[in-house]
């Protein structure tokens, strides 16, 4: 009997933690029906801030973007809140980027590597990054007094899209700038959203950043001067004219010229221990192979080459099967991504 | 319970004297040799970048990782000379050529990490910092950071 009057505490105690989750959220995240390229798109983030402890601190917002896109310089936020207490109330304030050399105080890194080092790009196979923002008001939270216990926000991103179709994750977080990722201020974890934005237009193909591409790069910015890898993805539901059972070859050409004479063309087409790529595995959705290369070391180029152009495919050992870009029909064509 | 008391109290007594005699400890062999030369190979080339903030190891991906020799010539027991040589790797993790040959160098404790420097120079080889050997680099693209650990590959 006395473990029954105890159990009717129960569905209050498995309740608790649900109110605690519910202190910081993202209410909604409204994105435009038919983005553009090269154009001005709005975005509408809804949050809402619950009371489960005091304090007052600015508002810290994160937002993860195709890093093409430079929103720390092509992007303005505005933030209106609505709230009882009258200096929690604001209405299209500008929200700028925090400086680079702030970092957040629960791991003493800058705001951008922070929250990277925390969520991670979302998913998104393409280069992003995160950019964060903070409020010009300091919001003063108290559970204990009614007025100051709810803030409710808009915050409204106009984003200046780049010249290529893209579809991605865009991500969103928030949190007090004074507190971070404080555990004690906020017992849950950190809130963070991600919702698929699709760009269109454009004569180039659309970069698709949800799903595993066919080529993809670690890591994901470098230049021709730099180390990276060339990872083939072959989807595993591809059956006739697959590389799966077997050894993968890179092979290709570079185009360079040496100090701005004419250009030169290297080829690489021997399949042998140089070209042969490491076979990743089944990653799920597809089977990878990746090869690391530094380009001048890989295509025998002289020290001072300059590379112009980068052009790969993936054979089997004898040729018989060849993966070329499916968009093209022809070389993938490496594009270095470094700005 | 006392009896338990005294002897858990005179058991460890017993085993410091037993185990700790700093002074035969910290006394050097005589004949050990204060002239040697060790020579370090790369043991990772880690790759950081704003995805993978905590790096990648990439020595094994690329061969001629293997080929780069770095050796410390030590004089009465203290770091005199380096000797470098950067194999077959199509770059250089430094700024500035490394001479062919044994460089007079030192160690910079006052720098923190301390500073393996050429004598003479501001040029810095290599950090040691908890004990350990690093070479930190660019090459060209500034979002991308490269550091070579080492191992030590022969002692002479």
């Amino acid at each position: 009997m006395k473990l029954l009057k105890k159990c009717k505490y129960w569905p209050l105690l498995m309740i608790m933690p649900c109110l605690v989750i519910t202190c910081m959220t993202i209410e909604d995240i409204i994105h435009p029906e038919n983005a553009q390229v090269n154009s001005d798109i709005e975005i509408t983030v809804k949050i809402k801030i619950d009371a489960e402890t005091d304090g007052n601190s600015k508002l810290a917002f994160g937002v993860l973007a195709p890093k093409s896109w430079d929103i720390a310089h092509n992007a303005t936020l505005t933030l209106t809140t609505t709230a009882l207490f009258a200096a929690n109330v604001v209405t299209n304030e500008s929200m700028t980027v925090i400086s680079a050399t702030e970092t957040n105080p629960t791991d003493a890194q800058p705001w951008p590597a922070s929250f990277q080092s925390k969520f991670g790009v979302l998913g998104n196979t393409g280069p992003v990054e995160w950019v964060v923002f903070e409020s010009n008001t300091t919001f003063q939270i108290h559970d204990q007094r009614s007025e100051q216990d709810v803030v409710n926000g808009t915050v409204n991103i106009r984003i200046h899209t780049g010249s290529r179709a893209v579809k991605l994750f865009m991500g969103y977080t928030f949190c007090g700038k004074q507190f971070g990722f404080n555990s004690e201020k906020y017992p849950d974890s950190p809130v963070v959203s991600a919702k698929v934005l699709e760009v269109t237009g454009g004569t180039d193909p659309i970069w698709d950043y949800t799903v595993e591409p066919q080529l993809s790069h670690v890591p994901a910015t470098f230049s021709f001067e730099d180390i990276f890898s060339i990872k083939y993805n072959e989807p595993n539901s591809m059956t006739t004219g697959s590389l799966k059972g077997g050894n993968a070859y890179l092979l290709g050409k570079a185009k360079y010229n040496v100090n701005g004479g004419a250009p030169t063309e290297k080829t690489i087409d021997e399949t042998s221990g140089k070209t042969l790529m490491d076979e990743l595995g089944d990653m799920g959705q597809v089977t990878s192979w990746q090869k690391y290369i530094y380009p001048k070391d890989f295509f025998d180029l002289p020290d001072d080459a300059v590379i112009e152009e980068i052009q790969v495919y993936f054979s089997n050992q004898d040729k018989s099967i060849v993966i070329v870009d499916n968009e093209t029909n022809d070389n993938f064509i490496i594009e270095p991504t470094c700005p | 319970m006392k009896k338990y008391v005294l002897i858990f109290a005179i058991i460890p007594v017993l085993f410091s004297f037993l185990s700790c005699d700093n002074t035969n400890r910290l006394i050097m062999i005589s004949d050990y040799p204060a002239d040697y030369d060790i020579t370090y190979g790369i043991r990772q080339v880690m790759q950081y970048d704003e995805v993978n903030i905590n790096g990648i190891d990439i020595a094994a991906k690329l061969p001629f990782f293997e080929t780069f020799r770095l050796t410390i010539h030590y004089t009465d027991s203290k770091i005199s000379a380096v000797t470098l040589s950067n194999g077959d790797i199509p770059f250089s993790p430094y700024d500035f050529d490394i001479p062919a040959g044994k460089m007079a160098c030192y160690l910079d404790t006052d720098a923190l990490p301390n500073e393996l420097r050429i004598t003479g120079t501001n040029n810095v080889i290599a950090y040691f910092q908890n004990g350990e050997l690093s070479v930190p680099f660019k090459l060209n693209c500034q979002a991308l950071d490269y550091k070579y650990t080492f191992k030590s590959v022969n002692l002479n």
